[in-house]
């Protein structure tokens, strides 16, 4: 493996934990806001008591990916800064907005009603917004014109596959969501919650799955294959398969409990498990089709490296740094989200308040 | 307006806005720290209860700052993507260990609150500190960059490219002692003077109880002397940071002082209108000798004038020399402030008590914030038309991507709500929580650690 390659991998490896933790997130609140809606207060907080006290820490990682890709690729960051303008603007109004209403809302209770609404309509098109990129850098909507790049804003926002993946994105962070705050209402043993979340996977599963399928198979025009390019390596085909299975093995636990009845903590802890495994297995796939490009047909890996010395000092600093700071983000995990006894009495707090 | 003007007008505001949260999310958990060390060492509950209302600030400015920051690291890259293509060749290391830096400061914040009453003393005293530290070096390694976009260092620039690069170097640049040690030691000092200001106007409330009264006291005593030893420090940096732009960046300390022909016993003008046409500051105050002695400590010492540089690299002279002369005016001001309050509290002098004294107290909370934008406008304003000093300008560094007006009317729009938001947050947890309920504590006062606190 060359150098420049491990770098992106390094990158994909952030891009990939991000997109799980975010899709978390973001599903979470949206599914608060639809059974705020509905007034559902079990349900409500259950997905509340999961909202609080991460974002902070969701949104650092979220700084590391520009800031490892100007340090890894600054001629694709000097790309990417250039032909994103317009959807970064639009993707940090809608970050900006959801991080700085969460806080208002927990600071005050005039704004708590507001914080559901902004964060759950946020969490719905955040995905949507994010994944957005994926055929952004499949190539088709950037041409190079000198030493700069244009951004075809019409025909990237007029495009069938663009909808597609957004489609894709938003019911694939509802799924996994949904599978995750079951987890947690198994935890805290609120089974009508869990319920309620488990029907949400049902119908998010295979229509994420759908979805996802369509989305890689429509050609973007002038853009790369991902599914014809994948399909060369053997590796594309065992992660694809990989990742099929382990849906249906997640997928059929789901579907093979009774109604209104308690589970185990083991299998909504495989089912979870399940739903991630998935996911990685798909992203691996979809990054083996999608090497060597940064950004098609200008920008590989190898031609937007940054110089020896700082791609190296980059990649030490970024994983040294991770490498201590995980485990304490892990026990911040274990002290506020995985804390069996937190998540029961704040499920009961939420519950008396309404 | 050009492209560039636009995207200079949108980045400096989104940066004076961030600006405002950031250097609160620095002073503040320093001042939790300090009430702490208080708590323990006078054993007097009322510095906890300082503690406790100043960390419901901290969690919702860092919180905001959080999403002012990620606007302003993603903007970077989308308004001066030339830059950063640079930035990501040899000074990106900043960048990236104030990510972790942040991450320390956020997990011991939350340590902090959530532990809340439960933790001991000697906890609480580690944890608030090492929030202090995270922010504190998150400030350090941003500024760092700016510090080497005044004075670039470890690298050879040929045409445009980076050569033989030594990120660390680059790190270690000349202004980077100085530049940092000033704008901690200011946040320090302008914070320390807003809640300063807020006993003050705690003091001139009417109908105040004794315990309220005491509270805002020695909150006022606590915070005016921050603000005295740090307005000192500040000056003292500022002063070195004068001498270090003398010989790495002659042409902004000639471009602040208004000083056209190199000059030996060369004046300091105090104000003045700087008027590029006649070469010459009219209006102002000269002390003959007094810059030289400044920039390198002898009257008779040679200061480099404007004339040393073409004059296409000249910043806009005239708003430079007075935002220059404002911001060294309100550190003066704050360090009289401090001084005339601890001689008047030594004296027990009946002005202490004025209540045109306490509004003199509550505006220089303003003016401490003030004076950190200004010297921030200032610093940028002064290194024009250079992004990176002498090495590329801001029109190279500037997207060519149309539409950037479209991006101003949004984040304006955005900051409006967020600041109109902020203001009513605070105002309305205090209103509920007032200071009378949390001195005599009854259950519900003391519910911050229980319930409703998130981060």
């Amino acid at each position: 493996m060359t150098l420049p390659t491990m770098g992106a991998a390094f990158l994909w490896v952030l891009v990939f934990v991000y997109s799980i933790l975010g899709a978390i997130d973001f599903g979470s609140s949206f599914w608060r806001w639809v059974f705020h809606l509905r007034g559902n207060w079990n349900a409500e907080s259950v997905a509340a008591t999961y909202v609080s006290p991460t974002w902070e820490l969701i949104n650092a990682f979220l700084i590391v990916i520009p800031v490892a890709l100007v340090g890894l690729f600054p001629a694709a960051a000097y790309a990417f800064g250039t032909v994103l303008a317009l959807p970064a603007t639009l993707l940090l109004i809608l970050l900006a907005l959801r991080g700085a209403y969460l806080q208002f809302g927990y600071a005050s209770a005039r704004f708590r009603k507001h914080m559901v609404y902004v964060t759950g309509i946020t969490g719905l098109l955040l995905p949507g917004v994010f994944i957005a990129l994926l055929p952004l850098t499949q190539g088709g909507f950037v041409t190079r014109v000198g030493s700069s790049y244009a951004f075809a804003a019409g025909a990237f926002f007029s495009s069938l596959p663009v909808y597609l993946f957004m489609a894709f994105g938003i019911t694939l962070a509802l799924y996994l969501s949904a599978l995750f705050l079951a987890r947690y209402a198994q935890q805290a043993g609120s089974w009508s919650a869990y319920h309620r979340f488990r029907r949400g996977a049902l119908w998010m599963g295979p229509i994420s799955l759908a979805l996802g399928a369509v989305a890689l198979r429509v050609p973007t025009p002038g853009g790369l294959a991902i599914v014809a390019g994948g399909l060369h390596s053997v590796w594309f085909v065992i992660f694809l398969v990989a990742s099929l299975a382990c849906f249906a093995l997640g997928y059929l636990g789901l579907v093979m409990q009774e109604r209104g009845h308690p589970v185990t903590k083991q299998r909504a802890l495989w089912q979870l498990g399940f739903g991630i495994a998935q996911i990685v297995l798909s992203q691996f796939a979809y990054a083996v089709g999608h090497v060597p490009w940064l950004l098609y047909p200008y920008l590989t890996f190898a031609n937007s490296a940054s110089n020896h010395v700082m791609f190296v000092s980059t990649l030490l600093v970024l994983i040294v740094g991770l490498v201590i700071l995980t485990p304490a983000l892990l026990w911040f995990r274990s002290l506020f989200i995985v804390d069996a006894e937190y998540v029961a009495t704040h499920a009961q707090e939420g519950r008396h308040s309404h | 307006m050009t492209e560039a003007v636009m995207a200079r007008a949108l980045f400096g505001i989104t940066l004076g806005y961030h600006i405002t949260y950031a250097t609160l999310g620095v002073g503040i958990p320093f001042l939790i720290f300090l009430a702490e060390v208080m708590t323990s060492r006078t054993k007097d509950e009322s510095y906890r209860v300082f503690a406790r209302r100043l960390t419901r600030v901290a969690i919702l400015l860092v919180g905001v700052g959080i999403v002012t920051g990620t606007t302003v690291a993603v903007m970077l890259s989308v308004l001066w993507p030339k830059f950063m293509e640079v930035v990501g060749q040899i000074i990106n290391l900043p960048f990236e260990l104030e990510v972790f830096a942040f991450i320390i400061e956020s997990l011991f914040l939350a340590i902090y609150v959530y532990g809340g009453d439960r933790l001991k003393p000697r906890a609480r005293i580690v944890s608030s500190f090492f929030v202090t530290l995270g922010a504190g070096l998150s400030a350090l390694l941003v500024t760092d960059v700016n510090a080497f976009m005044n004075t670039p260092t470890g690298m050879t620039w040929v045409h445009g490219t980076v050569e033989n690069p030594n990120p660390w170097l680059a790190m270690l640049n000349p202004s980077m002692p100085y530049e940092l040690s000033h704008v901690l030691a200011s946040a320090y000092m302008a914070v320390a003077f807003v809640f300063a200001a807020a006993a003050a106007k705690g003091l001139l409330r009417r109908n105040l109880t004794p315990a309220e009264r005491t509270y805002h006291r020695k909150n006022l005593t606590l915070t005016m002397a921050v603000g005295g030893v740090t307005a000192v420090i500040t000056a003292f940096v500022g002063d070195a940071s004068g001498k270090m732009m003398a010989t790495y960046q002659p042409e902004k300390l000639a471009a602040a002082e208004g000083l056209f022909h190199t000059t030996t016993y060369a004046p300091l003008v105090i104000g003045g209108i700087v008027e590029p046409a006649k070469q010459m500051i009219v209006g102002g105050i000269p002390i003959p000798g007094m810059l030289s002695w400044l920039a390198t400590t002898q009257l008779s010492g040679k200061v480099l004038g404007l004339d040393a540089f073409p004059s296409w690299t000249w910043p806009a002279l005239a708003p430079v020399h007075l935002m220059f002369d404002t911001m060294v005016g309100i550190g003066t001001f704050a360090i009289g402030l401090a001084f005339v309050y601890f001689v008047l509290r030594w004296r027990k002098h009946a002005w202490l008590f004025a209540r045109w004294f306490l509004w003199v107290i509550y505006a220089m909370g303003f003016l401490g914030m003030l004076a950190i934008e200004d010297g921030w406008v200032f610093a940028e304003e002064a290194r024009q038309p250079w992004i990176i000093y002498n090495l590329m300008t801001v029109d190279q560094a500037v997207t060519t991507t149309p539409g950037i007006g479209w991006m101003f009317g949004g984040f304006m729009a955005l900051f409006t709500v967020l600041l109109i938001a902020t203001v009513v947050t605070l105002r309305t947890y205090f209103r509920n929580h007032p200071l009378d309920g949390e001195l005599a504590p009854s259950p519900k006062a003391t519910g911050l650690a229980k319930g409703g606190v998130a981060l």
